[in-house]
């Protein structure tokens, strides 16, 4: 019996460490953190603090040692790797710091990828597709372009683009703007902010940068969530 | 759309999988021309002789008869006669006998002495008989057949006078000059060695051998002039009409004590060959022997087996180095790929599939490799049929398709599989980050 809670994400007491051949550090340890539905969370941290892992453990390429992560009341802890894999096809949208798209890609074909390993089998991928393009201010003469021929202000929003085609529940969004100019950096996060609310999924904006942190509602240090003393 | 993926992107890195292609694209011409001509010179040296069921000979060794009476190489060093023959086919079990005369050539070809059934009984290839490009078997003593290379080479027609020499090479200081032959028929091709071979009655043999030559002295049998095609009217004997037998000279039968050298026999029932084979060779009074043409071939072809082994290992070398060269490429475009892999992850693509993509990929050149040199090969044999005919003595079939073909196909297929699985691993593990 699941019930229904707020919580979009829900951490419980997850332990992580990377395991070697001297010794075993702890690198993470959150004894609680909750993102509810469409709530948009800066995370703070500086480099080093463990955002890489704790991205992993959410996306699911990474298993925790100990605890439980809820995304939308599942526990994914549970899950076998390739369960993972199609859990975050499904219903998590990701966009890197740069690098988010195959080069070789027409941009339409970029974004309608994530459908296809989502087995998302829609049959208005397309029209979505273009919506989601047009909505993020890629011209139509863009789409079949090879996603290599595109600036990286361009390259970035069509990642916002497919992160959104599966209708996720959840946005990991790790320092997408870091290539990006302050002009540039301005439009694409009022881009982004305004297609998370249209969408009406939650966000996670993991940056350094506290500028940004204007654009989220929730902030958050990710040294006070954090608790684990082992540096790595 | 994993299949899309590929093909795209083998066509962004056009460069190295180009060079790679070609790489895969030649070395797999090697592999399908070198087992295209072993089998084809395998299976015309193991049809050599069909629809004979025994050879019989002087008593001597397997190889030697079969060497001496199929493939015209050396002589026993002791004879049989038609009585000896006639013995044998007397015999219930035997419907018929062919008798072979060798000792004599023309221009370095093998001159056959036999009788008119050679044409009716022996057989080539999958039971195929001999059949007539032109004109007809010999009919009277100066008349004889000739095979589709010795016609090929020595551009004979119908209608042309030959002479004998005595001995079994190039060169003869012994010319059966008073003894001339009319070619009255052209074998048509079988790629075995009847295509290289002038058959003449063992009367026109005898003749030749019992007139006495007017003058020993010593003279060089002259090679045929190719130079001069455009003048043959110049160089070339007087044709003479020979669409009937010259009437004074008929085929008398022969005596019984005449020496052939061995004979071909036809059996009621293919079930009595060894019981047969068994009676010649255990028979005293007459010392003669008797092989199964299929056995002693296949044991013939056992003695060459190394060269083609050897030839096997040597394709099959150039073949896995250039996969290697597959692997290699693949390999070094995993780095560069990192990125790529890290967002077919994030957006949920599973291990297992990015190990396929890199196999695809590799499938996808292999393939197109194969296709294009099985077209490129196929088309090369079809304009160099000929030349390759006449340098290899064996017909070569046009028609690449073979079991062993979809074999050795399965086996690069596979091959591909096994070398391509460390780089397609290592997309397997790749991460987010």
């Amino acid at each position: 019996m699941v019930t229904r809670t707020q919580d979009v994400l829900n951490l419980c007491d997850v332990q992580f460490g990377y395991t070697n051949s001297q010794h075993q550090a702890l690198t993470l340890h959150i004894k609680q953190w909750r993102v509810g539905h469409g709530e948009s969370v800066f995370l703070q941290g500086q480099s080093g603090a463990g955002k890489s892992t704790l991205l992993n453990l959410i996306a699911g390429t990474l298993s925790p040692q100990h605890g439980s992560i809820k995304i939308a009341d599942t526990d994914i802890t549970q899950f076998s790797n390739s369960q993972r894999d199609l859990f975050r096809a499904q219903h998590l949208g990701i966009v890197f710091q740069q690098f988010n798209l195959v080069p070789y890609l027409s941009v339409l074909d970029n974004v309608l990828i994530a459908g296809y390993f989502a087995n998302n089998t829609a049959i208005d991928m397309r029209k979505r597709a273009i919506e989601l393009c047009d909505n993020l201010s890629i011209s139509n003469d863009l789409l079949t372009r090879e996603a290599r021929y595109l600036s990286i202000g361009q390259q970035q929003r069509v990642a916002i683009a497919r992160a959104l085609l599966n209708r996720p529940k959840l946005l990991l969004v790790d320092e997408p703007t870091s290539a990006l100019d302050a002009d540039a950096t301005d439009s694409f996060m009022r881009l982004l902010k305004r297609e998370q609310e249209a969408n009406q999924c939650a966000m996670i904006f993991v940056s350094h940068d506290h500028n940004l942190a204007q654009h989220c509602a929730t902030h958050i240090q990710l040294s006070e969530l954090n608790t684990a003393t082992g540096a790595y | 759309m994993l299949l899309r993926l590929a093909v795209r992107s083998l066509s962004f890195r056009k460069q190295s999988v180009l060079l790679t292609f070609f790489a895969i694209f030649l070395s797999l011409i090697v592999l399908f021309a070198v087992e295209h001509i072993r089998a084809q010179v395998k299976q015309s040296f193991t049809r050599s002789v069909s629809g004979v069921d025994l050879i019989v000979g002087p008593r001597t060794g397997d190889l030697t008869l079969l060497l001496s009476s199929v493939f015209h190489r050396g002589v026993p060093s002791s004879a049989m006669t038609l009585d000896d023959l006639n013995a044998i086919t007397a015999y219930p079990q035997v419907t018929w006998s062919v008798p072979i005369s060798l000792g004599d050539t023309h221009a370095g070809f093998t001159v056959v002495g036999t009788n008119t059934d050679f044409f009716e009984y022996f057989q080539t290839g999958d039971q195929v008989s001999l059949s007539f490009e032109q004109g007809r078997p010999f009919a009277a003593s100066n008349e004889v057949v000739i095979g589709a290379q010795v016609a090929h080479a020595l551009h004979y027609q119908i209608g042309q006078s030959i002479v004998l020499a005595h001995g079994l090479g190039d060169v003869s200081f012994h010319h059966h000059d008073d003894h001339t032959l009319f070619v009255v028929g052209i074998l048509a091709p079988t790629g075995t060695p009847v295509d290289h071979a002038l058959y003449t009655s063992l009367q026109a043999l005898a003749q030749a051998h019992d007139s006495q030559p007017k003058s020993l002295k010593p003279s060089i049998q002259k090679a045929p002039d190719t130079h001069h095609h455009g003048h043959e009217h110049d160089y070339a004997p007087e044709r003479v009409d020979v669409s009937s037998p010259d009437p004074t000279k008929p085929l008398k039968p022969m005596a019984s004590s005449t020496d052939i050298t061995s004979a071909f026999l036809g059996l009621a029932n293919p079930v009595s060959v060894l019981s047969m084979q068994r009676m010649i060779n255990l028979d005293n009074a007459r010392p003669l022997s008797a092989i199964i043409p299929g056995v002693t071939l296949n044991q013939l072809w056992q003695i060459l087996r190394f060269v083609e082994t050897t030839l096997q290992v040597i394709t099959w070398l150039i073949v896995l180095a250039t996969l290697l060269g597959l692997v290699t490429m693949l390999l070094a475009s995993m780095r560069e790929r990192e990125a790529e892999f890290a967002v077919f992850r994030a957006l949920g693509a599973r291990p297992g599939q990015l190990f396929l993509l890199i196999q695809l990929e590799a499938i996808a050149l292999v393939s197109l490799a194969i296709l294009s040199s099985y077209v490129t090969l196929t088309l090369l044999i079809l304009f160099a049929s000929t030349s390759l005919s006449l340098a290899l003595g064996v017909s070569v079939s046009t028609s690449l398709f073979s079991n062993a073909m979809l074999f050795n196909v399965g086996w690069v297929f596979l091959s591909v599989l096994i070398s391509t699985s460390i780089p397609a691993w290592n997309a397997y593990k790749s991460n987010l980050k």
